[in-house]
């Protein structure tokens, strides 16, 4: 009888060690999705990683040289409109605001001011006469290259990132809550079924050594295929930033694993080193 | 201290059955959605335009072999188009792009090269590269030169169509027509160009690729 209650215990607290294992995982696969993917630090870090600010301002600068192209005025009506930094500046500006649901108000009274001045001196150097149609031609043409400029500012498809953020927030938030503490809850059931609490450890080290490799096994395969590497969205900047981010959020995840690797570690010393005591205590 | 990697490790493989098992209709339209978007190789992202063109002596055939021919890459010159009446030539390179547009003529991917007996859709700015369109008159000869063989095409046809008519081009047409186009109208500092200067033109010469 007492042989089979042993095995019924342990059998039971195999079972609940396989569904702590499985709330504590599905919780840190939504803390690693929220500091992997959902974090506004994160999109900085990966716009900075992906060369994202150079690369946008390049692409730009070459829509706007098409344009003038298309209006056949030279480079120079653009000089010193936009440099680097104010780009830049203008790029965090709109993810900071977008990130709080707001929409990207852009400062272009500067820009326009000096398009207008270079677009003076271009005609006076071109000899061209300013006429209604010429003056239409130039409200449509600084009105395309501010709009380019606004566009070029946001992060393709981020309202779409933000929106699903936005939806995602909440439910990271109550299922990591909700999730570990049902996983709180088993693990106070393991050790309420055994009077010798460093029997009850070894199954929930079961757990946490599950959850380490439940955390590591998937995102390493995915970062050894480099899949992201293959993503391809236009313009290619935002492939990039893609990519990196998707690196970068794989590794937070492995990260994690590796923090319960090494907590199991700890626990799994802690309860050799109890046992020890608990053995030299019963000699003496 | 084996059951401390083997259980875990049974428990693992479990889960992500389970796991799978439960959301495989979610990561089925997933790995679809993400096909759309994820290529089978890793994307060369330098948009370093390149030139696969050469200017040599052509010998004169009737046809040419497929394997003959190097279909280009997008940002590829991989042609000159002149008009000798004129005295002008731009360079043709695969795809449209803006950055192709800015360092010539750039054609569509979407339709056909010289040689395949269907339509060749080429557009340039109308400013820089394709200025010259608007001198073209019926009858006067392009040629387009390719490192496979010289075509020569007969402007058949001037045109003047809005951006967005469809019967502007009709790519499915099963003859080999030059469809040259550009911007319209010409002046500098004209309000948005709505409109756009066409050139059809048919092939008189060169050699079919078979």
């Amino acid at each position: 009888m007492e042989k089979q209650n042993i095995q019924s215990r342990r059998i039971i607290s195999l079972l609940l060690s396989f569904f702590i294992a499985l709330f504590f995982g599905s919780a840190t696969y939504l803390v690693a999705g929220y500091f992997g993917f959902f974090n506004e630090s994160v999109i900085y870090n990966s716009l900075e990683s992906s060369d994202y600010y150079p690369k946008a301002l390049e692409y730009y600068t070459t829509s706007t040289q098409t344009l003038t192209v298309l209006y056949g005025v030279d480079d120079s009506v653009l000089q010193d409109t936009v440099n680097s930094v104010k780009f830049k500046i203008d790029v965090d500006n709109c993810i900071h605001t977008s990130f709080y649901g707001k929409k990207c108000a852009i400062d272009t009274q500067s820009m326009e001011s000096k398009i207008s001045t270079n677009m003076t001196a271009f005609m006076v150097a071109e000899d061209i006469t300013l006429t209604t149609e010429v003056q239409t031609g130039i409200d449509e043409f600084t009105k395309m290259t501010l709009d380019n400029y606004a566009k070029s500012v946001n992060i393709p498809y981020f309202s779409y990132y933000v929106n699903v953020k936005n939806k995602a927030d909440g439910l990271i938030l109550a299922g990591t809550i909700g999730l570990a503490l049902i996983g709180g809850f088993l693990i106070s059931l393991i050790l309420g079924m055994y009077k010798r609490k460093l029997k009850a450890l070894r199954y929930i080290i079961y757990s946490t050594i599950t959850t380490g490799l439940l955390c590591i096994i998937v995102p390493v395969y995915l970062l050894w295929t480099k899949f992201y590497e293959r993503v391809q969205i236009t313009p290619n900047y935002v492939s990039q930033l893609i990519s990196s981010l998707i690196f970068r959020g794989l590794w937070v995840f492995v990260w994690l694993g590796f923090g319960w690797l090494i907590l199991s570690v700890l626990l799994l010393y802690l309860k050799q080193k109890w046992m020890y005591q608990n053995e030299k205590h019963i000699e003496n | 201290m084996a059951v401390y990697l083997t259980i875990p490790l049974f428990f693992s493989l479990l889960i992500y059955t389970l796991v799978y098992l439960a959301i495989e209709p979610v990561v089925n339209a997933g790995v679809a959605v993400a096909s759309m978007v994820i290529a089978r190789e890793t994307p060369n992202f330098l948009e370093d335009l390149t030139t696969i063109y050469q200017d040599k002596n052509l010998v004169e055939r009737s046809s040419i072999p497929l394997s003959e021919v190097v279909i280009p890459y997008i940002g590829t010159h991989y042609a000159n188009l002149s008009v000798e009446r004129l005295g002008v030539t731009t360079p043709v390179y695969f795809g449209d792009s803006d950055r192709i547009l800015l360092a010539g003529a750039g054609q569509y991917s979407g339709s056909f090269l010289p040689g395949f007996k269907r339509p060749i859709l080429i557009s340039g700015h109308n400013l820089s590269v394709f200025n010259y369109l608007q001198y073209l008159t019926v009858g006067d000869k392009i040629s387009l030169k390719t490192n496979y063989g010289l075509y020569i095409y007969e402007v058949t046809g001037i045109a003047i169509h809005n951006a967005t008519d469809p019967a502007a081009i009709d790519l499915g047409k099963q003859e080999e027509e030059l469809i040259l186009y550009t911007c319209y109208p010409f002046q500098r500092l004209s309000s948005r160009k709505y409109d756009r200067w066409f050139v059809y033109a048919k092939r008189i010469s060169g050699p079919d690729v078979k």
